[in-house]
């Protein structure tokens, strides 16, 4: 059940200076999360999912340009904050998790130190009452012996246990807002089954709103309310999970789907689904459609400004084809 | 099956650092597998970490020398084997495309390597040879003289296929090909090979973690779990029917892009598998749901079910002599 609007990103833009021109990885990107939802962004590489949650965490290099229309945090202003506002919202209210659990994690101290620290830093608690948490959280992510694991140091876990360590550490301080970068990727698959189901029950146990950023379709069908589907910065289609596979709309999003083979419904040996060419260069003026190059259907139209479409079920994506063209192919 | 490529009772020993103070220990990454393809088959091997996959790969290339066992290519011991032999023979494609190619050298002579290796016609007509190859792989003449750094992952792994097959072998041992590229650059180069296998008429041992992607490509398939095989099927059979608690798990933590599936339970616990420290009796038993008494006391050998081979002590008890 969705709540009150947790997250809410309007005209998010980011700009990195380059030797050739100005690059632009994140161009124009809306979405909103409420409390209890998960929005995946999903796109391939350099699509700009992984700038976006730097974006929104602050965390972006030190060159890159952020501006936004807006950009709240329930309600507060995140982009007018200052600085040291920011820090005290994250790893509080604002929590995120990073891709690869074997390095994300500081080698040079124990488990518990690292699920301590910046709890006694945003809340003042005593020693005791960290730690108390902190066997509480490792054993909420489901690791046995947690009051153990506390002394062990990163190197002594695997990569599922890191990861849900890593999960413990971002539950904390209790956020609201739960960004997760590819969580499960680097895991076994059938980790990585435990891991999406262990955070889609705290989600809803906690009632925290979550942008889950990967790669994989699979993943966003299993665990998405909502996706946004992102190509070469910008978000090409978006809407209710359910919507975007039964009826995606988007050429790009189309194209994604039909290269994925799944079994028992793609011929074996047959011809997978494929999508001709390579992204476009995000560096200096883009104009238009950025899949043009790519797409079957493109026409002159491509390289003006494209409309904006939704659909009855609250689904929308930027195409120069209307619906009903849409629906003849 | 008349197989082309077979290994026996294969093992693969390494002597690994514990620790500090402790003493060395034993990695038995491979313990005891058998496994063949007939001619233009596509044997897939699937498993997590650990599973001892990519060093059953290193073996059937001879880049490794197995710890025990056979490995025959055609009825031909490969012990006895000349090396140039083998390669002409078995060729590798990585998962790596970033670190599997030499970034100073172009594209061109990367592929006619092999060629330069084994002395084949004059430099001209290797690289006449290569850039013909790259054609077939889908990278026109103007990428001959580019360097790996000028190309994106996708070409790269076409450099590397174009390689491997630039001395025509018969087997192409694929080590997560695909894993590290896009999924729709992934479609294409499962595409490619596809296509290069019924050109060519290869036969494939293709290694993978991604169960969609070996079900689509593969006529067979080896489960592999800590160093053993614990099933083997056709892919229609391994697919509609595993056999093998563990493979049961895997199939169903394949996540379809499906919506009104959910998150699967695989059933499997918590419990992490040590390749260090495998359990006793079948290595599985710890994360089995449905393991029973007798489980953590023998080893399960791969018995035949009718369709399949299972090594496990569900079906070891009820097969009949």
């Amino acid at each position: 059940m969705a709540g009150e609007t947790v997250l809410e990103v309007q005209g998010l833009h980011v700009d990195i200076p380059v030797a050739s021109g100005v690059l632009h990885p994140v161009r124009d990107v809306s979405f909103q999360v409420r409390r209890g939802e998960t929005l995946c962004l999903v796109g391939e590489s350099g699509c700009g999912k992984s700038m976006t949650s730097l974006a929104l965490m602050d965390l972006l290099p030190r060159a890159a340009v952020r501006r936004a229309t807006t950009l709240r945090f329930l309600g507060e202003d995140l982009a007018q904050a200052s600085r040291s506002r920011i820090n005290a919202l994250r790893g509080d209210r604002m929590a995120m998790i990073f891709q690869e659990p074997m390095t994300a994690l500081n080698p040079a101290y124990t488990i518990g130190e690292q699920l301590i620290e910046h709890y006694r830093h945003h809340r003042g608690a005593s020693p005791a009452d960290a730690r108390s948490r902190a066997v509480a959280l490792l054993e909420k992510v489901g690791i046995a012996s947690a009051a153990k694991r506390l002394g062990q140091y990163p190197h002594q876990l695997s990569g599922g246990l890191r990861q849900r360590v890593m999960i413990a550490m971002a539950l904390m301080c209790g956020p609201e807002l739960l960004i997760a970068d590819e969580p499960s990727t680097a895991l076994d698959v059938t980790i990585q089954a435990q891991i999406l189901r262990l955070l889609a029950d705290l989600q809803q146990e906690l009632g925290i709103a979550m942008v889950l950023i990967t790669h994989d379709l699979g993943v966003v069908a299993r665990i998405a309310d909502r996706v946004a589907v992102m190509y070469a910065g910008e978000v090409v289609e978006e809407g209710p999970a359910t919507e975007i596979f039964a009826t995606p709309q988007h050429p790009y999003t189309v194209g994604l789907l039909s290269c994925i083979p799944v079994p028992g419904h793609t011929p074996p040996g047959g011809k997978l689904g494929t999508i001709p060419g390579v992204v476009p260069s995000l560096v200096g003026d883009l104009q238009g459609c950025s899949f043009r190059d790519r797409c079957a259907h493109a026409q002159p139209g491509c390289s003006r400004t494209i409309p904006l479409r939704e659909s009855q079920a609250g689904q929308q994506w930027r195409c120069v084809l209307s619906p009903e063209a849409e629906a003849a192919w | 099956m008349n197989a082309l490529i077979r290994a026996e009772g294969l093992h693969r020993t390494f002597s690994v650092n514990a620790g500090l103070f402790r003493p060395r220990q034993v990695l038995h990454a491979v313990n005891g597998v058998d496994v063949a393809v007939e001619r233009g088959g596509v044997l897939g091997i699937v498993g997590e970490s650990g599973c001892g996959k990519s060093t059953l790969a290193r073996m059937l290339l001879g880049l490794t020398p197995p710890s025990a066992g056979s490995i025959f290519i055609d009825g031909r011991d490969v012990a006895g084997m000349d090396r140039r032999d083998l390669a002409r023979r078995v060729q590798p494609v990585f998962q790596d495309p970033y670190s599997s190619l030499n970034p100073r050298r172009t594209v061109a002579s990367i592929v006619a390597f092999p060629l330069d290796v084994h002395g084949v016609g004059t430099k001209a007509q290797r690289r006449q040879q290569a850039i013909e190859m790259l054609d077939r792989v889908g990278l026109p003449a103007r990428y001959a003289d580019l360097t790996p750094g000028q190309l994106s992952g996708g070409q790269r792994q076409r450099v590397g296929i174009a390689r491997a097959l630039v001395m025509k072998p018969e087997i192409v041992v694929c080590d997560e090909p695909t894993s590290a590229l896009d999924v729709s650059v992934q479609a294409q180069i499962l595409n490619l090979l596809l296509d290069l296998r019924q050109e060519f008429n290869l036969t494939y041992v293709f290694i993978s973690h991604n169960l969609a992607v070996v079900e689509h490509i593969a006529t067979q398939v080896a489960v592999m779990y800590l160093g053993r095989v614990v099933e083997f099927a056709d892919t229609r059979t391994l697919f509609r029917a595993p056999q093998h608690p563990y493979t049961q798990a895997l199939l169903a933590s394949v996540l379809t892009p499906d919506t009104t599936l959910g998150i699967p339970e695989t059933g499997l616990g918590l419990s992490f598998p040590d390749p260090l420290h495998p359990p006793a009796g079948c290595p599985f038993h710890p994360r089995c749901p449905q393991r029973h008494a007798g489980c953590d006391e023998r080893r399960p050998e791969l018995v035949d079910t009718g369709a399949s081979r299972v090594a496990c002590h569900l079906y070891s008890a009820a097969t009949t002599q």
